[in-house]
C-alpha cells in the first residue's frame, strides 16, 4: 500500500512537471505579454526597465529554467498583472471563498442529485419521475447565470430575503454569514442536481436489472433494504468517476457566480490571468488544480474499493 | 507493464489539460481591452447606449446645491458607492481611474479639482495660496498647515520626495511624465542611474510651509496637472517601514484626504471613513463610505434601484430606462462631456497591408467617407459626432476650447456630404499621386478589429460598410481574438485602418496634442503619423504663454493633423453619464481626475 502511494506521489510529480513546461511554452506561443498594458504609455527606457524587472527580457529557454526552479523551491512569484501581490498570497486570500462556495455547491448538488435519482428510479414511470426529468433538462439547459441573475433578481432585490451582494469575510468565511451564501450555492447547484440525478437514475436502472436484485427479490426481501444495500451503493461508481472532476470544476469554474455575487473567490483571477498573459499566475492556478485533480483521483480510487470490493486498488480486479 | 503505465501517464496529462480548458468558462468579452477608463490608449469604447443631446452644454441636469447644509442633513451620513479595484495605493504609482478615484478622496495634493457647471474648476487644497513669476518659470506656494491621519504635519519637503520620487527611472512610474514640465526632470529621469544626494530637478523646498518649483519652460498648463495624485506629497518614512507591501497595505498608509482607508478586501470592498485630521474636516459630512467591486452590471443595477447603492454610471439599455425616470424626477442625472475621443488611425509606416495608407488623400477621402451623427444614431445613441481633435469639457484658461474654436472637419464634411463622387474624386486623385491604377473597384483596405460582443461587430459592420459603400472600394474585417491579438497584429503593421481612443490627462488641449509629434512614444499606437509641418507649428508652443496665442496654435495643429494631413479620422468624443439619487447632495463628475467628486457630499432625505 504504502509502495503505491508513493509511485502515485511520484508519478504526481511527474504529471506536474510537464504540465508546468506545456503551459509554460503554450503561453509563450501565444501572441502578446503580461506588460504590454502597463508598458503602453511608457518611454522606451522606461519600458525596458519595467521588462527587465520581471526578468522578461530574457530569451524563453533561460527563462523557462529560472521559472522551474523557482517552482520546484515553491516560489510561484509575483504576479505581473496585480503588481505587489505573489501568486502565494493572492490564492491563499482567494481561494477561500471559492473553495467554501464550491463545498456548499457540490454537497447540496450532488447529496439532492442523488436523492432525486433514486426517488425517480423507484417511481419509475410515474408523474414523479417525469417531473424530476423535466426539472432535469430545465436545469441543464438554461445557463447557471441566468439562474444566478434571476434568482438575485426575485430574491435579493424585490423581495429582499437575501442580501444582493456579498460573502462573510473574516471569522464567518468557512461556517457563518449563511445569508450571504444561500443564493449562490443554489445558483451553482443547479447543474449539478441536473447532473447526478440523471446519472444516478441511468446507474441504478443498469444496477436494478441485475441478476442478484432479482435474486433478491425472489427471495422476499423488504425492497427499500433491497435498495439500500444492494442496489445503492452498487451505483455509486459512475457517480465516483466523475467527482474528481466536478470537484475540481466547482471550486474553479463558479466565475461567473462570483462575478454576478460580487464574492471574493479566485475565478476572476483565473480568467484576468488568462486574458493578461500573467505566466506566473497563471502557472500558479494550474499547479494547484492539477494538483488537486490529482489528489482527488487518488481518492476517488481508493473509493471504488469501498464501495466495489471487487475492485482492488493496486491490481487487476478478480 | 511499462509501456501500459506510461500510455496511462499520457492519457492522464492530456486529460487533464483539456479538462482544464473546458473548466475554465470564458470571462465576458467586453469590449474595452483596457482596464475600466484607463488614462492611456484605449482601443475601444465602453459598450453604452443613451439619447445624447446633439450638442453639450455648459450645464448640466443637476448643478450642484448650495455649500452649507444647514439642519437638513440626515443622521445617518453613509455613502454606497461601486468602485473598480485600484491596484495600488501608492502615490506615484497610480495609473488608471481606478486609483485615481480612490488617491482623490484620501489624499490630497496642491489643488482639488470640482466640477460644478460642466467645467472642472481647481481649488486651492493643500496650498493655501501661490504665486507665479512674471516670466512665467517660478511657482512659489505655500502650504496650508495640515496634519496626516498619523498626526505628523503636511510638509513642502514631501511634495518635493513625491516629485523625486516619481522622476526615479528605475521605478519605471507610468505618470512620471508628468512632472516633465519641471526643469531638469527629463534629464533627471533620462539618467542611466540616479544618484540620491544630486539635486537637479527645478523643485525645493525653501521651509517647511514653502514649495517652490521652476519650470523648464512657461507652461501656463502646469497648474491643471497639479489636481492629480501622482504629484500629492508622500511620506518617505513610511514607504520604507512598509517595504515591499506598502502599496498594498492600506494600515502602513497616512492619509491627509477628506477620508482613510479603514477595510480593504482586494477585488471586492472597501471601507472609508472620515478624517479627522482633514484641515477641511468641518466641510465634510460623509462618515462613512461603503465601496463595492460589482463586476455583473445588472447586478449594480439592481443594488441602484434598490437604493443599497447611492451612484451609478449609466450603462447600456439602463441609459435609456433610467434618463425618463431621471426626468421624472425619481433621481438626478448628470451628463458631462468625458475628454475623451475615439478615432480611426491608419498605418502610416508601412503604408498598411494596401500600400496605400501613407498618401493624404487617400486618408482624407476615408474620413470623409464616414457619416459620424449616423454611426452614434445607429449603433450607440450617445456620444458627440467629432469632427476636430479636441474635445468637449478641455478648457483654455476659463473658456471651453470646443466652444471658441470650429471643428475644421465639419465645414469639408457638409460640402460633401451625400455626394460620394466628390468623396471618390479625393480617393482617386490619391491613388494617383502614390502611382496606384486609379480603378476604385481594385482597390481592398483591411480593418482590424477587436471586440466580439453585439455592440463591437455592429459598429465594425457599419464602419466597414460605409466607408466601402461610399467609396466604391472593399474593406475587409479582420478579426482580432482579443486584446493582446489585437495589439500584436497592430504592431506587426498588418492593418490599414484601426480604431484607437484617447482620453486626455489634464485639462489643456496640450493632453491631446503632443502624442502626435514624431518621435513622442505614442506615434506606434496611432499608426505612427509623422508630419514635419505638425511638428514644426508644435515648436511655436515653447515659451509662449498668451493664451489667446496658444489657442490659435492649438486650433492650428487641429487642423494641419485632421484636413490637412488627415492622419486620423475623429470618430466622436465620450460622455459620462452618471445618475445620483435624490438624497445625495453636492456630489460633482469632474472631467478630469477622480470619476467622482463627493468629499463634500452629504445625505439629506433618504
Amino acid at each position: 500500500m504504502i509502495l503505491y502511494t508513493l509511485k502515485r506521489f511520484l508519478v504526481m510529480l511527474l504529471t506536474l512537471i510537464v504540465i508546468a513546461t506545456l503551459t509554460f511554452f503554450l503561453l509563450a506561443a501565444v501572441p502578446g505579454d503580461a506588460l504590454t498594458t502597463r508598458a503602453e504609455r511608457l518611454p522606451p527606457e522606461t519600458r525596458a526597465n519595467l521588462y527587465k524587472k520581471y526578468g522578461l527580457d530574457k530569451p524563453l529557454l533561460e527563462r523557462y529554467f529560472i521559472t522551474m526552479k523557482s517552482l520546484v523551491k515553491g516560489d510561484f512569484g509575483e504576479s505581473i498583472i496585480y503588481p505587489g501581490q505573489t501568486v502565494g498570497s493572492i490564492i491563499e486570500e482567494k481561494l477561500p471563498a471559492s473553495a467554501r462556495l464550491g463545498f456548499q455547491t457540490m454537497l447540496i448538488g450532488v447529496f439532492t442529485g442523488i436523492f432525486l435519482g433514486i426517488l425517480a428510479t423507484m417511481h419509475k414511470d410515474t408523474w414523479l419521475d417525469y417531473l424530476i426529468v423535466f426539472l432535469v433538462i430545465l436545469f441543464i439547459s438554461i445557463p447557471s447565470l441566468v439562474f444566478g441573475l434571476g434568482l438575485q433578481s426575485l430574491f435579493a432585490g424585490k423581495l429582499g430575503w437575501f442580501p444582493v451582494i456579498g460573502w462573510p469575510k473574516g471569522k464567518d468565511l468557512w461556517f457563518g454569514g449563511w445569508k450571504y451564501t444561500v443564493l449562490p450555492t443554489l445558483t451553482g447547484a443547479f447543474s449539478y442536481i441536473a447532473l447526478y440525478t440523471r446519472l444516478m437514475k441511468t446507474s441504478m436502472l443498469d444496477v436494478i436489472n441485475q441478476d442478484y436484485v432479482m435474486t433478491a427479490r425472489s427471495k422476499g426481501l423488504y425492497e427499500p433494504e433491497i435498495v439500500r444495500n444492494h442496489v445503492v451503493r452498487n451505483s455509486f461508481i459512475p457517480l465516483i468517476t466523475l467527482l474528481p472532476m466536478s470537484v475540481a470544476m466547482s471550486i474553479t469554474g463558479s466565475f461567473f457566480i462570483e462575478r454576478i455575487f460580487s464574492i471574493p473567490g479566485i475565478g476572476m483571477y483565473y480568467v484576468n490571468a488568462i486574458n493578461g498573459r500573467d505566466l506566473t499566475l497563471i502557472l500558479g492556478e494550474t499547479i494547484i488544480i492539477a494538483t488537486l485533480y490529482i489528489v482527488i483521483i487518488f481518492i476517488t480510487d481508493l473509493l471504488y474499493a469501498v464501495v466495489d470490493p471487487r475492485i482492488r486498488v493496486h491490481g487487476r480486479s478478480r | 507493464m511499462k509501456r501500459n503505465s506510461l500510455l496511462t501517464m499520457l492519457i492522464v496529462t492530456v486529460f487533464l489539460i483539456t479538462s482544464l480548458a473546458a473548466c475554465v468558462q470564458p470571462g465576458p468579452q467586453t469590449s474595452a481591452p483596457v482596464e475600466n477608463a484607463t488614462k492611456s490608449a484605449v482601443e475601444q469604447k465602453p459598450t453604452e447606449a443613451l439619447a445624447s443631446e446633439p450638442q453639450p452644454t455648459e450645464s448640466t441636469t443637476g448643478t450642484a446645491p448650495a455649500q452649507s447644509p444647514g439642519t437638513e442633513m440626515d443622521a445617518e451620513q453613509v455613502l454606497n458607492l461601486f468602485m473598480d479595484n485600484p491596484l495600488t495605493l501608492d502615490i506615484n504609482d497610480a495609473r488608471n481611474q481606478s486609483e485615481f478615484q480612490v488617491l482623490a478622496m484620501t489624499q490630497e495634493g496642491l489643488f482639488r479639482v470640482f466640477n460644478n457647471d460642466g467645467v472642472d474648476k481647481l481649488e486651492l487644497a493643500g496650498a493655501e495660496s501661490y504665486e507665479v513669476s512674471d516670466d512665467g518659470l517660478v511657482w512659489t506656494f505655500h502650504i496650508r498647515p495640515q496634519k496626516w491621519s498619523d498626526g505628523q504635519p503636511v510638509t513642502a519637503q514631501q511634495y518635493v520626495d513625491s516629485i523625486y520620487r516619481l522622476l526615479d527611472p528605475a521605478k519605471a512610474f507610468s505618470y512620471a511624465f508628468f512632472a516633465f514640465d519641471i526643469k531638469g526632470a527629463q534629464d533627471h529621469y533620462s539618467q542611466e542611474k540616479v544618484d540620491p544626494t544630486v539635486q537637479d530637478v527645478g523643485v525645493r523646498a525653501i521651509d517647511d510651509k514653502t514649495l517652490e518649483i521652476t519650470l523648464e519652460r512657461a507652461t501656463p498648463e502646469f497648474g491643471k496637472k497639479l489636481s492629480f495624485a501622482v504629484l500629492d506629497p508622500i511620506r518617505l518614512d513610511l514607504i520604507e517601514k512598509g517595504g515591499e507591501t506598502f502599496p498594498l497595505d492600506f494600515k502602513a498608509q497616512a492619509y491627509n484626504g477628506p477620508f482613510i482607508i479603514t477595510d480593504w478586501v482586494k477585488d471586492n470592498s472597501m471601507v472609508l471613513e472620515k478624517n479627522p485630521s482633514y484641515w477641511d474636516a468641518e466641510n465634510v459630512h460623509i462618515n462613512k463610505v461603503n465601496l463595492s467591486v460589482v463586476a455583473e452590471v445588472s447586478t449594480q443595477a439592481q443594488m441602484f434601484e434598490s437604493q443599497q447603492s447611492d451612484i451609478i454610471a449609466g450603462s447600456g439599455e439602463y441609459i435609456n430606462k433610467w434618463a425618463p425616470e431621471a426626468e421624472s424626477g425619481k433621481f438626478v442625472r448628470f451628463q458631462n462631456p468625458a475628454p475623451g475621443i475615439s478615432m480611426l488611425t491608419f498605418e502610416q509606416q508601412t503604408g498598411g497591408l494596401s500600400g496605400l495608407m501613407q498618401n493624404a488623400k487617400i486618408r482624407k477621402a476615408i474620413s470623409l467617407a464616414v457619416n459620424r451623427q449616423e454611426l452614434l444614431d445607429t449603433i450607440y445613441n450617445r456620444y458627440f459626432p467629432a469632427y476636430g481633435l479636441i474635445p468637449y469639457g478641455i478648457s483654455i484658461g476659463d473658456e471651453e476650447f470646443r466652444q471658441a474654436v470650429p471643428e475644421t472637419l465639419k465645414a469639408e464634411y457638409e460640402t460633401v456630404v451625400g455626394k460620394p463622387e466628390e468623396v471618390q474624386k479625393i480617393f482617386l486623385e490619391g491613388l494617383k499621386e502614390a502611382g496606384k491604377p486609379e480603378d476604385l473597384s481594385q482597390v481592398e483596405l483591411t480593418f482590424l478589429a477587436y471586440g466580439s460582443d453585439a455592440q463591437s461587430k455592429a459598429y465594425q459592420e457599419y464602419i466597414t460598410q460605409s466607408i466601402s459603400n461610399t467609396l466604391g472600394i472593399k474593406v475587409t474585417i479582420k478579426p482580432t481574438a482579443d486584446v493582446e491579438a489585437f495589439r500584436d497584429a497592430r504592431n506587426k503593421n498588418e492593418w490599414d485602418i484601426n480604431t484607437m481612443g484617447w482620453f486626455g490627462d489634464y485639462n489643456d488641449p496640450m493632453t491631446m496634442i503632443d502624442m502626435w509629434i514624431t518621435d513622442s512614444g505614442f506615434s506606434s499606437f496611432f499608426g505612427h503619423f509623422s508630419s514635419p509641418a505638425y511638428d514644426e507649428l508644435f515648436t511655436t508652443l515653447a515659451g509662449e504663454t498668451d493664451l489667446a496665442k496658444r489657442k490659435e496654435i492649438f486650433s492650428a495643429l487641429e487642423n494641419q493633423l485632421i484636413s490637412v494631413d488627415a492622419g486620423l479620422a475623429p470618430l466622436y468624443y465620450n460622455d459620462n453619464s452618471y445618475f445620483v439619487h435624490n438624497y445625495v447632495k453636492n456630489v460633482t463628475f469632474p472631467s478630469f481626475g477622480p470619476g467622482i467628486e463627493y468629499s463634500r457630499a452629504y445625505i439629506s432625505g433618504k
